[in-house]
């Protein structure tokens, strides 16, 4: 119970996110790491994006568990005390594995970035092979092209 | 002209010369598998009429998905570049219509949180993997396997076809909420078909294809179909009983992982496969074989298992003696919280026996209506919009037309349940 709250709370307890696109990319990324979270993702405007993961942050929000602060049009997230607590609570019942490192790294780099790495990442689930995967990811999104060797560079050093 | 009569819409013709490969598709046994998939699963524990299955529901996408290309591209004043990708892409989108379910399995939630394998990784795997699938599809056009997938998973370039697909007003939606309806003889999810095809626009909004509903004559129809969508949720897709019967299959699956785990309980070879083999590509033909009368046959079984728990979960499941809901005033938390303390000393196993239904927890999901839309966002994200499109091409979303979609849209639905056997309830004060 309370799985997907449970990893949001523990990610939250550990740094402030800014950005809801920055949210997105860096929970799909974890998932894709081996975070047994239970949202869904499908390709959309700026990659891979889980509604049932802003439902649970929304979710969040309306019952004080975490902080929605809006600056300048971007969404940023914080835990509150109550969220401590039940997060708390939570792991008493349930095991909530997050690799700190890896977050802290993630939420270091820019949203462009982190779309275009989990873009190259969703192709590779999809089933592409690596080079097709680049290749499509820069047909995907052309305006991020100068990103791709850097990011196909990050998945084979961190995530691979 | 190969002919399906269906419930829904009557006639649903092939040709047979220019849609072979739909035929040829239709025929192979990984598509005739989903004639054993329900549709809506458990809802026929509620609504006894919903046992439609998968393979009417694609049926229905297809026809659909040719009705709005037809109409489309009978339209005039409009770009016709739109009707040039359509047109160009039709046996692409009505293939894709097609095999869009064909990586569901019998209970499909709680079989993917048992295998840690969601649906849509199978659905590809059936379009570009060993199958009979891939293969008329190749033989159709080299590379048209990976083609369909792309739509599927919406990386495809043409954002007209992929938004036919799935989009706020997609052919998959349309479907299934007149089907559910009609079947599960809920008549909220009835709306009128004909005038929103009528009705139907295209244009470019923010930069991205999407089709909509004409301004002036579309208003009545997209609020309608809101409506329908919003009572099908809160009656059908979330109703209590049926929820319940899902939360119970969630953890018979669980119980009987964790039993296999230790040999004590035996799980359908095919699904104990797939969880120790781990590949989705070694392991495609034993999901394959999995359909709900395999599961059903072992929740029998396991109806007479040495495990207290497993036991009483399938007797309940299979005897409709479901876990009620819980009624309580004040924060959640504080109520689960109190809960797990006093299950705890009463020797419950709250992993069992304390249910919660939780936004993420549901395999029916409407975005448009559960999510409030954001007031600010520079960060413009997936498009739960609905767009009305003005006679030059403007597109206005729907929500700034309607007082009464607005309205609806920042309720939401939200549905915070908690569930447990009727016998535990006063415990709780319930």
């Amino acid at each position: 119970m309370f799985k997907g709250a449970g990893y949001l709370l523990e990610i939250f307890s550990k740094t402030d996110i800014k950005g809801r696109k920055k949210i997105q990319k860096i929970v799909f990324i974890l998932e894709n790491d081996g975070m047994d979270a239970p949202y869904k993702y499908s390709y959309h405007h700026y990659g891979p994006y889980s509604a049932q993961l802003q439902e649970e942050i929304d979710f969040l929000v309306q019952h004080n568990l975490l902080e929605e602060i809006t600056k300048n049009g971007t969404y940023e997230y914080k835990i509150t005390d109550e969220g401590r607590k039940f997060s708390k609570q939570i792991k008493k019942g349930q095991e909530v594995a997050v690799n700190d490192d890896l977050l802290l790294k993630l939420n270091n780099e820019s949203p462009q970035f982190l779309e275009m790495l989990s873009t190259y990442i969703f192709l590779l689930e999809s089933g592409y092979e690596k080079e097709s995967a680049r290749n499509k990811a820069v047909d995907l999104k052309p305006h991020l092209k100068d990103l791709i060797d850097q990011a196909v560079k990050y998945y084979e050093q961190n995530l691979n | 002209m190969k002919t399906f009569r269906d419930p829904v819409h009557n006639i649903i013709s092939f040709d047979k010369i220019s849609e072979k490969v739909l035929l040829d598709l239709i025929d192979t046994k990984e598509f005739q598998r989903l004639r054993h998939i329900k549709q809506l699963g458990l809802s026929s524990f509620t609504y006894p009429g919903a046992e439609h299955t998968r393979f009417m529901h694609s049926l229905g996408v297809v026809h659909l998905t040719k009705r709005f290309i037809d109409k489309i591209c009978t339209l005039k004043n409009i770009d016709l570049r739109y009707i040039d990708e359509l047109k160009e892409n039709r046996i692409l989108a009505l293939a894709a219509a097609l095999l869009h379910d064909i990586g569901h399995g019998p209970f499909s939630h709680a079989l993917e949180k048992t295998t840690k394998v969601k649906h849509e990784t199978w659905t590809i795997e059936i379009i570009t993997g060993d199958t009979e699938i891939k293969s008329v599809l190749e033989s159709y056009k080299t590379g048209f396997s990976r083609e369909v997938a792309e739509v599927i998973h919406r990386t495809h370039e043409s954002k007209a076809i992929v938004k036919l697909l799935s989009s706020q007003l997609d052919t998959d939606r349309i479907d299934y909420l007149i089907r559910d309806s009609k079947f599960s003889g809920a008549g909220y999810g009835a709306f009128d078909l004909e005038w929103l095809i009528n009705c139907l626009r295209i244009g470019e909004v923010n930069g991205d294809t999407e089709f909509g509903l004409d301004l002036n004559k579309g208003l009545s129809i997209a609020e309608d179909f809101i409506m329908a969508r919003y009572y099908m949720y809160v009656n059908v897709y979330f109703h209590r009983a049926t929820r319940s019967a899902e939360l119970i299959i969630d953890k018979i699956f669980q119980r009987a992982a964790e039993l296999d785990r230790e040999g004590k309980v035996g799980l359908p070879e095919d699904l104990s496969e797939i969880i120790q083999r781990i590949s989705v590509h070694d392991t495609l033909n034993n999901y394959l074989n999995l359909t709900e009368s395999t599961i059903l046959h072992y929740f029998s079984l396991w109806t007479k298992s040495n495990d207290e728990i497993l036991t009483d979960l399938c007797n309940r499941l299979l005897n409709r003696k479901l876990f009620k809901e819980i009624q309580f005033d004040g924060n959640l938390f504080e109520f689960w919280a109190k809960a797990v303390k006093i299950f705890g000393e009463k020797g419950i196993p709250t992993d069992y026996y304390l249910l919660m239904d939780e936004a993420t927890s549901s395999t029916y999901k409407d975005y448009y209506i559960s999510q409030k839309p954001k007031a600010e966002e520079s960060e413009r994200e997936a498009s739960e919009q609905i767009f009305l499109f003005d006679k030059i091409g403007n597109g206005i979303e729907l929500t700034n037309k309607s007082k009464i979609i607005n309205q609806i849209r920042n309720e939401g639905i939200k549905i915070n349940r908690m569930f447990m056997p009727e016998e535990y309830k006063k415990f709780l004060g319930g």
